[in-house]
């Protein structure tokens, strides 16, 4: 038998060149532009993203800002606009409930929303809808909704925020002038532009993106709307989901699992057509001798533009020439291919080159 | 059972050691931690199997930092690869004849924000709106400051110019701590030309 000295000195051999746990960095999912991660934040005691870092070329510059939160040399906190490429922690403090953990709602209020299949399968119930009799109140009951087999399970909440890309650019002004001639009356029909571009596209977290429904001819041409000036599109929807049997309004806490379904898979270009400067804003004039009764001071566009199919067509060809207008594009997809959304959020790489 | 006890006492058989070696073997498992890892155990010994196949994926035109010199992975441009010098970034002459990879040297410094580009820049023909043909290298790879025309590096109307990485340099502005990468596809080149804003020089994923 070997002596305790030599065998120990074999121990002390094998142990040392003993594989003892093995650990896979970066072997997981090609991470594309935008991933986000979202994690737990001990000390403000909130959840905050952080995003990989994706691009929008705007024609002049690429990064994209975002406001952080981050200590001063005095010790304050401050809000900041850092780059993405720096690797800010994004905070996610405002959310929207979806599905069963919104008990009740008002009549108009916010929507709970449809609970993705995703959520459901991991026990988030689906809010019905159930109309009380006392409509005088307006008041609308949701009632949390389960299968029967899952009737038993305590409820999981569900919260969301979103991920929202935005560019500023110049908004686009509408304005009219009537006067009355040798001929009859007629309106001076001007376009114009206000504000510029940001230097800039800006990532933002919101509780609910909605996308912006697109203005009718009439009212565009009319000017009945404002025109904000801002594109938005959605990068991703962080969700946030409760241990089994949290109460209704409970407060989001570390125990609360993150998960992310994204929108945007990769960089984007922001175009903008080129803004009409006040000095360069031009005029329409538009014949009005069709229409008999019409006054200066009582003058209804609407009316003037639906009753004379002439004017309506030259005057929106007019502003549609000369609108300021933006657009996203991007190579990445946004119509997704079938995949099992009980699953995984997100469809499997490789995402589609299909153009927004 | 810890490792510690697997050691014998001076002076001490080391029958029951080794016993407790025997069971400790028997009963040691490898921890494994992460995705895409393979454990294939023979009697020879345990083999251990990284797949790292989702994380391969690097797209066109990728920038990788060799010291202050830069790489640029295959890629094209109207089907055209663009070149360092006089040498296509594939290391593919037009002859076909295999040469070095290219690598451009990193020079000047960043902007004030710390940031420089590695870009495309594509010289073009007006009149036949198409890459231009007198010139024997018409596209380049380029490293700026700016990823558009400023002051200090301006382009004339016959340019056009995509960013494709960017790089992010120390506070010391002497070298790069990142490279991250813009573009992820091969390109192809919109010109058109209006009286209003003269030529206007776009790239886009090729589709």
């Amino acid at each position: 038998m070997p002596s305790a000295a030599a065998y120990n000195a074999l121990i002390a051999a094998w142990l040392s060149r003993r594989l003892r746990s093995v650990l896979a960095i970066g072997g997981g999912p090609w991470r594309h532009p935008w991933f986000t991660t979202v994690g737990w934040n001990d000390t403000e005691k909130r959840f905050e993203a952080r995003v990989n870092p994706g691009f929008c070329w705007n024609g002049r510059a690429v990064e994209v800002l975002v406001e952080t939160r981050l200590e001063t040399s005095n010790g304050q906190l401050e809000t900041v606009s850092k780059f993405l490429t720096d690797g800010p922690a994004i905070p996610l403090t405002q959310f929207r409930s979806i599905g069963g953990s919104a008990n009740i709602a008002v009549a108009g209020g916010s929507d709970p929303g449809a609970v993705p299949p995703f959520f459901a399968a991991l026990g988030v119930r689906s809010a019905q809808t159930l109309t009380t009799d006392d409509l005088d109140l307006g008041i609308t009951e949701v009632v949390a909704g389960l299968p029967d087999d899952l009737q038993s399970q305590p409820e999981r909440l569900l919260r969301a925020c979103d991920l929202v890309l935005s560019h500023e650019r110049p908004r686009t002004v509408v304005d009219w002038s009537f006067g009355s001639g040798i001929t009859g009356s007629f309106a001076q029909f001007k376009v114009g532009s206000s504000g510029g571009l940001a230097a800039h596209a800006r990532l933002s977290v919101l509780a609910r993106f909605t996308e912006a429904d697109p203005v009718e001819d009439i009212t565009r041409l009319a000017g009945n709307y404002e025109d904000t000036g801002l594109d938005q599109v959605k990068v991703a929807t962080v969700y946030l989901l409760s241990p089994p049997g949290a109460a209704f309004d409970a407060e989001i806490d570390a125990a609360w699992t993150p998960y992310v379904r994204h929108d945007l898979f990769w960089n984007a270009e922001y175009r903008v057509t080129a803004p009409t400067l006040a000095a360069q804003a031009q005029n329409l004039e538009v014949d009005l001798a069709g229409l008999a009764n019409v006054s200066g001071a009582q003058f209804n566009i609407n009316e003037m533009l639906a009753a004379n199919n002439d004017a309506f067509a030259a005057s929106l060809e007019f502003l549609t020439a000369r609108a300021t207008t933006g657009r996203f594009t991007t190579p990445g997809h946004r119509v997704p291919p079938d995949w099992d959304q009980t699953t995984r959020l997100d469809p499997p790489f490789p995402f589609k080159g299909i153009p927004l | 059972m810890s490792p510690d006890e697997l050691f014998a006492r001076p002076g001490q058989s080391v029958r029951g050691a080794l016993r407790r070696f025997a069971h400790f073997v028997r009963q040691d498992q490898v921890l494994q931690t992460g995705a895409g890892i393979r454990q294939h155990r023979s009697a020879r010994g345990v083999a251990v199997i990284a797949d790292a196949r989702a994380s391969a994926f690097h797209g066109a035109f990728a920038v990788a930092l060799v010291g202050m010199e830069i790489t640029v992975g295959p890629g094209t441009v109207d089907g055209v690869t663009p070149t360092i010098g006089t040498v296509p970034i594939d290391g593919i002459t037009a002859e076909g004849k295999t040469v070095s990879i290219p690598r451009l040297k990193i020079t000047g410094s960043p902007a004030e924000d710390l940031r420089s580009y590695v870009c495309i820049q594509a010289r073009v023909d007006s009149k036949t709106r198409q890459l231009s043909e007198t010139e024997s290298d018409p596209l380049t790879i380029v490293q700026r400051a700016s990823p558009s025309a400023t002051d200090e590096e301006p382009l004339d109307e016959n340019t056009g110019l995509l960013p494709i990485s960017v790089l992010i340099w120390s506070a010391d502005r002497k070298t790069i701590s990142q490279v991250r990468q813009i573009v992820y596809f091969d390109q192809q080149l919109d010109i058109e030309e209006s009286a209003t804003t003269g030529l206007t020089i776009r790239f886009r994923a090729a589709s």
